[in-house]
């Protein structure tokens, strides 16, 4: 089955008849305005670094990383996919999103082959990291939503919260994932914050 | 809207989250007449008081139906359904 | 200067001077100042014109209620300066006038007016000719009116929206209210108390010695944790503890378990002839002036109470030094009959049954009213308390509760109510629409006898001030015209907000979701004119000439960017036998690897959505829906097996996979240069599916034929688009591909005569009649949904026809452009375009079922003529297929 699938996932694009594909996040228009530094990872274009970002997330800082896989579950396993960095968000006892870094991508593979149905989403959204002292404030002021992880209305756009570490990570629909990290942004000015690279991350927050 | 409506999976989630199908209807068994075919896809109940509808919530999306009183906006109860 | 002696409870810092602009003329304050105390000070007493007559009206309650102080600062409108800080350089201007504030041209409505004007003569009057209606309507506005707004103003000034959620809100930030939050914090609860004042103490505040108690309030709150929002108006009290926050350009959504409303009660005024007159203020009101911003309001002042507050007015008058000439308790014996009369409307003496007292202030203080709208609001009943004389509320709903004043507690006032002292003219009830007692008088005598028709009728409680200072007071004479008691009579339904709120405020910050493909960027930068397809941008052509465009796809070949596509993965071991039941046709028995076209319809038989269903395997299939159908069709589906429960498990796939449709007699070549999969003939055929692999990336590539040419729509992960787009039109540069847009496709659809849903079909379009019979399959076992209904189409025959047409004289009607058969509106034109490659205009149009025959001609409206069209059946380019099929 999984073999009729592959067509949703990025992350078996290869370098193949001379051509090298590098997958892309929704928000990259809005850090090439912040003149984001991007690197080449595990066949991702990430933007690394910001200008600024270090003042930024002093107050808040706000990081992409739709990199991270993400597997969609159904039904929920039964006890947490195991891993560094890798996150069971549990929708119901029939569904459960995995994320996880590039890094364990195969054990988490192993993990869940026997589980039921795994579909890649990966490529469905847009993550969006806030780190920072300010980041709950961030969040209260784009969404009600005030247990975490939860989901429900994100800037006007269903959407889920899920904590990590001392921040906080958004998963939005990917074709709304320019708009909220517009939105986003937005609001991180106000409160005196910005963009800043996956590397300026905690590492306890990063993929 | 400030009204809330517990989804079985989400717990107490904002309306705007949520679609209200309205009432919940049977469908004929068998070929219905031309009455009855309207009736089924027309006529609603439409009670004072508690009645049963059909909710879907756009966080899990899943169905689940619930019963609220159509004037106090009370919700008693919202569940998943069973199989017959 | 009017400043009195510094004292203690002072809100001013006499050691820091501002100064801002009245009327272009600068006027000195100190900091602690409001603008309309700094006015005041400096020897101002008309604050605004009044409503309707334009009398001149001075300060009255000093809190922010009523509506006299109403000036428009630095732009906006209808602020109440007697609250409003001072700001350095803050220019202020009077309203509601022609002239100055104190010599307003437009008084003549007062003195002519009376019997022309009286409740609701607009209703009456300003009829014929009705031609003169704008002039009419330009005339009155600019006689009647509060501030002047730009309407092409820039909406100024950041409003954040920010969500709290706490254990207990507590409304009104007095006493009652303090107490309240502080008992609530020491049991751990978050407690967030909203107040109006610029600090907590409510009542307090106002009284010469409780300053002390309201500071030591507030050092017990703080230390307890309670968090504050001050100044903050709450908005309304909502289901679920829902309250939404004013607070200065921050909105701030509330949600409570518990919500306590300590809002207090507002002190009434009295009415008598002459109680609008400037120098006739509320009791409170003085107070504020004398003890918070240490200001005398006069040299001789009469006080006229009907409680122990009011009349304690007196004690800080004269602790103030002022002259206190006279005090009249209203709660001794019967109520006189009361007047205050005055000289050019600056009040200069008071009556009391004739007996007159010289004075340039009237203190005057009815019953206090408790505050109850936001628990009515909530669902509260409120009735009236004869031993008390006030409405109190009752009934609450659960987790609010009511404490202090605004429940009922407030001390022992005269009753019955002694507020009405109405012999003569001018005895004001609603101060800020201008009605009298006479005006309601006259209402009741027109038949506006209940409370709901005649607020509406007079517009009493209908101003800035939403009741505070006259809702009670009117309900007190109607009962005295009518004999009605207050319970009989009722309250008006109270509803939020419950101060006047910003429109700017409540819009919040500006944000409307948009969704974008992952090829948005590519089609900006390619010249693309992006234009809305429900929430999604898609580009509508990228040149100035769609004909050209979609002819270039003829020659050569294009690309169209096709993500917007619903995509739903259906999968487990009843998949095919569910589509079967939502389809009108088949799909169990679809073979792997292949594609069949599907329409939705509903029980009712009317067409809901279409797409393709592709079979990946045995149990695994992939449906495509419309661009704007994608959730309905998902939800549709999921809600169907939430009934049926068949062992088939939906995924919605659409924002994760983009498409793009490569499509033109060269496509199999371009593919050729980007894949080494098979493309040619026998690899994919058409209406085949395949898993192939494009520029690196695993692609599934549909052969389907929407646009009527060789083509192969690619499906693949999003964050690949802009690679695969990019190497297409690369390894394409010069074979000519190029970008097409939703017009040209239009154009392309239409040459094959395909239907698109909600642009050919509308909410009452059925299968047979939108010329689909061949995919109704009644064989099958189950009644698939919609099958009924489409049997009783075809019982009773079928009225219309869905068919393609040419335009022979080439005039092009606009869709919608009805069908006229022998007089009578028989159908419309649905889409029509001119076709470069086919060199006419063609289109679709529902016609009466007996014109759908080859040839046939009807009539359609074109600028008012009727302009004959051809009937054509089938597709108008490439008939046999060739091209698709290549």
């Amino acid at each position: 089955m999984t073999g009729v699938l592959e067509f949703l996932s990025p992350s078996l694009a290869r370098d193949a008849d001379g051509f090298h594909p590098v997958a892309r996040s929704a928000t990259e228009r809005l850090f090439r305005l912040a003149e984001a530094t991007f690197a080449e990872r595990d066949g991702w274009l990430v933007a690394t670094a910001v200008p600024g970002e270090d003042e930024h997330r002093a107050r808040v800082g706000i990081a992409d990383l739709s990199h991270l896989g993400t597997l969609d579950l159904r039904p929920a396993p039964t006890t947490d996919v195991q891993g560094d960095g890798v996150t069971t968000y549990r929708l119901s006892p029939r569904r459960a999103l995995v994320l996880y870094p590039h890094a364990a991508r195969s054990s988490v593979g192993e993990q869940v082959a026997e589980g039921g149905l795994v579909v890649d989403v990966t490529a469905a959204f847009t993550v969006l990291a806030l780190t920072g002292p300010e980041a709950r404030a961030l969040v209260a002021r784009l969404t009600h939503l005030h247990h975490f992880p939860s989901g429900g209305e994100v800037a006007h756009v269903t959407g889920h919260v899920l904590p990590a570490g001392g921040g906080y990570r958004i998963l939005v629909a990917q074709e709304h994932g320019h708009y909220v990290a517009e939105v986003a942004l937005d609001c991180a000015r106000a409160l005196g914050g910005g963009l800043v690279g996956v590397d300026a991350l905690p590492p306890e927050e990063r993929a | 809207m400030s009204l809330l409506v517990t989804c079985p999976n989400c717990g107490p989630r904002e309306v705007q989250e949520l679609r209200c199908a309205g009432e919940s209807t049977r469908r004929p068994q068998s070929t219905p007449t031309q009455r009855e075919l309207n009736d089924y896809l027309y006529v609603r109940d439409n009670e004072w008081g508690v009645h049963r509808e059909w909710w879907f919530c756009r966080v899990c999306e899943e169905w689940f139906l619930a019963e609220r009183h159509t004037y106090t906006n009370e919700v008693s109860r919202t569940w998943h359904p069973e199989p017959a | 200067m009017t400043r009195l002696d510094p004292h203690p409870g002072e809100l001013i810092d006499r050691s820091t001077e501002l100064t801002f602009t009245f009327d272009g003329k600068p006027v000195g304050a100190f900091a602690g100042d409001t603008i309309g105390s700094a006015l005041y000070a400096s020897g101002r007493r008309t604050f605004s014109r009044s409503f309707k007559y334009h009398r001149p009206r001075g300060l009255q309650c000093c809190s922010g209620h009523c509506a006299n102080c109403q000036m428009t600062v630095d732009g906006q409108p209808n602020v109440r300066v007697c609250v409003t800080p001072v700001r350095e350089g803050a220019v202020v201007i009077g309203q509601n006038y022609r002239g100055s504030l104190d010599r307003d041209l437009m008084r003549v409505t007062d003195k002519l007016g009376g019997p022309f004007t009286p409740p609701g003569f607009y209703y009456k009057t300003f009829i014929r000719p009705r031609k003169l209606w704008p002039l009419y309507e330009k005339v009155l506005r600019g006689v009647a009116g509060l501030g002047k707004l730009d309407p092409n103003g820039a909406r100024g000034g950041r409003v954040e929206v920010v969500h709290e959620h706490a254990e207990v809100v507590v409304i009104g930030g007095g006493e009652s209210g303090l107490e309240a939050a502080i008992a609530a914090a020491a049991r751990g609860d978050r407690v967030i108390v909203v107040d109006e004042g610029p600090a907590v103490g409510g009542a307090l505040l106002a009284d010469r010695e409780g300053h002390a108690r309201a500071a030591e309030l507030r050092q017990r709150a703080d230390e307890a944790g309670v968090e504050v929002l001050a100044p903050a108006i709450a908005i309304g009290l909502f289901e679920e503890g829902f309250v939404p926050v004013a607070h200065g350009d921050t909105l701030v959504k509330i949600r409570a378990s518990r919500v306590v409303v300590a809002a207090g009660a507002m002190e009434q005024p009295l009415v008598f002839p002459g109680n609008d007159l400037v120098g006739v203020m509320l009791a409170d009101g003085v107070r504020r002036l004398v003890n918070l911003w240490s200001i005398k309001p006069a040299e001789r002042a009469f006080v006229v109470a009907a409680d122990d507050r009011g009349l304690g007015a007196a004690a800080d008058l004269e602790a103030a030094g002022i002259d206190v000439v006279g005090v009249l308790d209203l709660r001794q014996g019967q109520p006189p009959n009361i007047e205050a009369r005055g000289r050019r409307s600056r009040v200069e003496a008071f009556a009391v049954n004739g007996q007159v007292t010289h004075c340039d202030l009237v203190v005057m203080s009815g019953s206090p009213q408790p505050n109850y709208k936001l628990l009515a609001q909530a669902g509260a009943r409120v009735v009236y308390d004869e031993s008390r004389g006030v409405f109190v509320p009752t009934d609450l709903p659960p987790n609010v509760e009511a404490v202090g004043a605004a429940a009922g507690d407030v001390g022992e006032p005269a009753v019955p109510s002694p507020v009405l002292g109405h012999q003569g003219d001018k005895c004001f009830v609603c101060f800020c629409e201008d009605q009298t007692t006479k005006d309601l008088k006259y209402a009741i005598a027109e038949g506006f006898d209940s409370i709901e028709l005649s607020k509406r009728y007079t517009t009493v409680t209908m101003g800035p001030c939403q009741g505070r200072l006259c809702h009670v007071n009117s309900i007190r004479v109607y009962a005295k015209t009518t004999g009605l008691d207050e319970n009989t009579i009722g309250t008006t339904t109270a509803r939020p907000p419950h101060t006047p709120v910003t429109l700017g405020l409540l819009a919040g910050r500006p944000q409307e979701p948009v969704k974008r493909t992952s090829l948005h960027h590519r089609h900006e930068e390619l010249g693309g004119t992006m234009m809305w397809t429900g929430a999604w941008k898609r580009p509508h052509s990228y040149g100035p000439d769609p004909g050209a465009e979609a002819k270039h796809v003829h020659d050569a070949v294009g690309l169209i960017d096709v993500s917007t596509l619903g995509k739903l993965l259906l999968t487990g071991p009843e998949a095919g036998a569910f589509l079967d039941r939502v389809y009108p046709n088949r799909f169990s028995d679809l073979k792997v690897g292949r594609i069949r076209y599907g329409v939705l319809t509903g029980d009712a038989g009317r067409i809901m959505d279409d797409g393709t269903v592709a079979r990946l395997g045995d149990e695994t299939f992939y449906v495509t829906t419309t661009s704007t159908g994608a959730d309905a069709v998902y939800q549709w589906f999921t809600w169907w097996n939430a009934v049926w429960f068949m062992d088939v498990r939906f995924v919605q796939l659409t924002g994760g996979v983009s498409a793009i449709n490569v499509a033109g007699p060269k496509a199999r070549e371009l593919m050729a240069r980007v894949s080494a999969d098979d493309f040619s003939n026998e690899g994919i055929a058409y209406l085949d599916a395949r898993h192939v692999r494009v520029a690196g990336v695993p692609c599934l590539a549909l052969r389907i034929g929407f646009v009527g040419e060789l083509g192969y729509e690619l499906h693949f992960p999003s964050p690949h688009a802009e690679h695969v787009w990019d190497t297409l039109l690369e390894q394409g540069a010069d074979l000519g591909a190029a970008p097409f847009g939703l017009e040209p496709q239009r154009i392309l659809r239409l040459e094959k005569g395909h239907v698109i849903v909600s642009q050919d079909t509308d909410s009452e379009s059925n299968l047979l009649e939108a010329a689909m019979p061949w995919i109704v399959k009644n064989d099958k076992e189950f009644e698939w949904v919609g099958k009924w209904a489409t049997q009783q189409v075809a019982d009773r025959g079928l009225r219309w026809m869905l068919v393609g047409f040419e335009s022979p004289s080439g005039v092009v009607p606009v869709e919608g452009a009805q069908v006229v058969v022998r007089g009578v509106s028989s159908g419309r034109v649905t889409s029509v375009r001119h076709s470069d490659a086919l060199g006419k205009v063609i289109g679709l149009a529902i016609v009466p079922s007996e014109l759908a025959a080859e040839g046939a001609r009807f009539l359609v409206q074109v600028d008012g003529r009727a302009v004959a069209m051809r009937v054509h059946l089938g597709p108008f380019f490439d008939p046999a297929g060739e091209r698709l099929k290549a």
